[in-house]
């Protein structure tokens, strides 16, 4: 048993924290969030560069062979900077999704361009009409010996216009699940942005009679379902982490308002109406990041760890939501304007909530998990 | 980081558990009761921990102790809370009186007070609080003056646990009044069957047991028992507490209600046949503990993390206390709540749901908050110590 954080741990922390302080500002947050993409593709670059996005895949396709529990504290440094990158859909989900599924010509390939560039591969799980990653596609995909051809659409897409593959669940003609690999440049896909409160930019995704390759259908079945719980476990994890980012964050502007902002002749922070509310995000913070690691660790160890996933994000979403309030009322009218960079940290994590599991969809699934 | 104890850890904590199967009683049921058979019960039973050497199996050798690795001791503190702390007072012996004589004792002392404590025949309580001095304890005012040879103790502690059966006591106190409040106040060692110390036991929600006041009317306490520097007391006292808090493992009694309640909710039907696992608060409610669960073990763990890798702070234990004394209370209302109408009744009536577990619980909850420094002082120590706020 060893909470701390181990050698390797800390440099991580520390490379990305001098990175993200000399690389990116609120400014450019807000810049990039305005665009009309909104992606920050330098940051993603660099990030590639460093070897960062591929931290975790294995060494032999060119990865770092670094666990997601290291993973997890660069996830979390991204959080403070509130910086938004494709690390959660495409080294999140997409690596684990690709290693968890029958190995193939074709996730050989994507594997390998996502180890060796910077390339997005990103989910396309949430169905236009379903509640979330997991519920069943109304997308569906035919076979014919001529090939497979795939039509319907997808809500909240992260990075669609960026992505050069999107890993799209669907539903077949026997009505089985499946995941199909799709070039983001076929003749058929087309997508427009979702305005979003938090930081990624989503894309509304649809497919009109996309013809696609027979060998680009990656799983089906169980295997499919599997795979993609295997590749959401990932993603909840690592999103998890960044929500962390986002509280320290939170945390850090609200304490120093509290230490300047003076009124009726004191600091504020010298009242325990205001003291004790931060006490408690520093404790909710702290919880998350431990409940966090012991799941990335679990998950590292290649033991069960659906209740840890579930139950995690249960308890991340309730503190959570307490703590953007939290950190609002400490700060006052201020906190509500967008020249001050609270509400960057306040939206992400409120996205972030309702993302990778909602609290009912998760409360469920740990509720299972925990034999009920 | 690692997850998981030690391989010797968990090994230990098997024959730990088969030790306390053996030889907990039925009528065992947690220490505050109102039941005459438990002071010598837990007597008995820390002197057969004694016996193989699992009493005081943090302490160094020297001093009666085998030099224990952290997470042993975790693994005692997690079975012994989670069986509802049959060492009796004496965890208080071991986590911090008997450490406290070790940092601050003379060789005498420590010759003639730490044998005892290691072999698990003495018991001991804590004079610290009193009705003018909670959570401002530093306000306290009984006082030791200069007799004839010897303090003479005159004052009242208050909410002393254990003080009915308890051999000694350790007095925090005022030997030298009028100067600043954390000034001036010492730490004596009192032997509790001295003349003009009376124990009026406290009736209160958890029985007659759990809390006392002490009245102390012209006690004699020979000099020698000074532990510490006269009138450094405040500083002996803050040790004390810190080894208090690091102490406790809260978490453990959360995990025996927890698994008590799954299995209600998965085994018993209600009144339309369903078992109440079925319903949404339910499963939702016992979700959310588990996972509150894991945290409050988890923000245990890194204060003894930090501790062994040299890095403690004031700031990680007061986090872990405030985290698992709530979760205690969530717990007890969470688990009212399943188990419903019938929670109200007490443990012994047949138709109380778990035996009373529940309401048992709920009530002995109600002082975890307060008691090792309340949350209040605890988020104070958090906001300014780890935030930097101003006092």
């Amino acid at each position: 048993m060893d909470l701390m954080l181990n050698d390797t741990q800390e440099m991580i922390r520390d490379g990305a924290r001098r990175f993200l302080a000399d690389s990116l500002d609120p400014d450019s947050v807000r810049e990039v969030e305005a665009s009309a993409e909104g992606v920050n593709a330098e940051i993603w670059a660099q990030m590639a560069e460093l070897g960062w996005t591929t931290l975790a895949l294995p060494t032999d396709i060119g990865g770092g062979g670094a666990g997601l529990a290291d993973l997890c504290v660069l996830a979390e440094e991204l959080g403070r900077a509130a910086a938004s990158t494709p690390l959660v859909a495409t080294t999140g989900f997409a690596a684990t999704f690709l290693a968890a599924v029958e190995p193939s010509a074709v996730t050989r390939d994507i594997l390998g361009t996502l180890a060796t560039s910077d390339a997005v591969i990103t989910p396309a799980l949430v169905d236009a009409v379903g509640r979330d990653e997991r519920s069943a596609s109304s997308s569906f995909l035919s076979e014919t010996d001529a090939g497979a051809t795939i039509s319907g659409a997808k809500a909240m897409v992260p990075y669609a216009s960026v992505a050069q593959v999107l890993l799209v669940s669907l539903t077949t003609s026997n009505g089985e699940s499946a995941v199909v690999a799709v070039g983001r440049d076929a003749p058929g896909v087309s997508w427009t942005r979702h305005g979003a409160t938090g930081g990624d930019p989503l894309f509304h995704v649809e497919f009109d009679n996309v013809g696609v390759p027979a060998d680009n259908v990656l799983a089906r079945g169980r295997a499919a379902e599997r795979a993609i719980d295997a590749g959401l476990d990932a993603a909840t994890v690592l999103a998890t982490a960044e929500a962390v980012g986002c509280c320290e964050g939170m945390i850090r502007l609200a304490s120093e308002h509290a230490s300047s902002r003076q009124q009726f002749g004191k600091v504020i922070g010298s009242y325990q109406a205001v003291s004790h509310r931060l006490a408690d995000m520093r404790i909710n913070t702290d919880a998350c990041r431990l409940l966090v690691a012991e799941t990335a660790w679990m998950l590292d160890q290649g033991h069960d760890a659906r209740l840890e996933v579930a139950g995690t994000k249960v308890f991340a979403n309730e503190v959570i939501v307490d703590m953007i309030h939290a950190a609002h009322t400490v700060h006052g009218a201020i906190g509500y304007t967008t020249e001050y960079d609270l509400q960057l940290y306040t939206r992400r994590a409120r996205a972030f909530c309702l993302s990778h599991g909602d609290t009912d969809a998760q409360t469920e699934r740990a509720a299972v998990a925990l034999g009920l | 980081m690692e997850f998981e104890f030690p391989a010797e850890a968990e090994q230990f904590r098997e024959e730990l558990r088969a030790f306390m199967d053996a030889e907990l009683p039925d009528w065992w049921n947690g220490l505050f009761h109102d039941d005459d058979r438990i002071y010598p019960f837990t007597r008995e039973f820390c002197m057969k921990l004694a016996e193989r050497d699992w009493l005081t199996m943090s302490w160094p050798v020297e001093h009666g102790g085998v030099d224990a690795d952290v997470w042993s001791q975790m693994v005692v503190r997690e079975e012994m809370w989670a069986a509802g702390e049959p060492r009796g007072p004496q965890y208080m012996s071991l986590n911090y009186i008997g450490p406290m004589l070790m940092e601050f004792g003379t060789a005498d002392q420590q010759e003639r007070f730490l044998k005892p404590m290691a072999a698990g025949e003495v018991m001991w309580c804590q004079g610290f609080s009193e009705p003018e001095a909670g959570s401002d304890l530093a306000a306290l005012s009984t006082r030791a003056t200069d007799a004839d040879g010897c303090f003479l103790v005159n004052g009242q502690k208050i909410w002393t646990s254990y003080a009915t059966a308890a051999d000694w006591c350790l007095l925090l106190c005022r030997t030298d009044p009028g100067e600043r409040k954390h000034q001036g106040l010492s730490m004596l060692l009192v032997d509790m069957n001295t003349p003009g110390i009376t124990v009026r036991p406290i009736d209160s929600m958890g029985g007659p047991q759990e809390f006392n006041e002490v009245f102390f009317d012209d006690v004699e306490v020979p000099y020698d028992c000074l532990l510490g520097p006269r009138g450094d007391g405040w500083r002996v006292a803050m040790s004390t507490l810190a080894h208090e808090r690091v102490g406790a493992a809260l978490h453990a009694r959360v995990k025996v209600l927890l698994d008590a309640l799954i299995e209600y909710a998965t085994t018993t039907r209600d009144e339309n046949g369903q078992p109440p696992a079925t319903r949404p608060s339910v499963r939702s409610g016992l979700v959310r503990l588990q996972a509150r669960y894991r945290a409050a073990r988890l923000l245990c763990y890194r204060v003894v993390s930090a501790m062994s890798a040299g890095d403690a702070n004031d700031v990680d234990p007061a986090m872990s206390k405030v985290f698992s004394s709530e979760l205690n209370i969530l717990i007890g209302n969470i688990g009212l709540d399943i188990v419903g109408a019938r929670g109200q009744l007490r443990t012994g009536d047949g138709l109380a749901p778990l035996d009373g577990l529940m309401n048992d619980h709920w009530v002995h909850s109600i002082p975890q908050p307060i008691a090792m420094g309340t949350n209040e002082i605890q988020r104070n120590i958090i906001s300014q110590r780890g935030l930097g706020l101003p006092r």
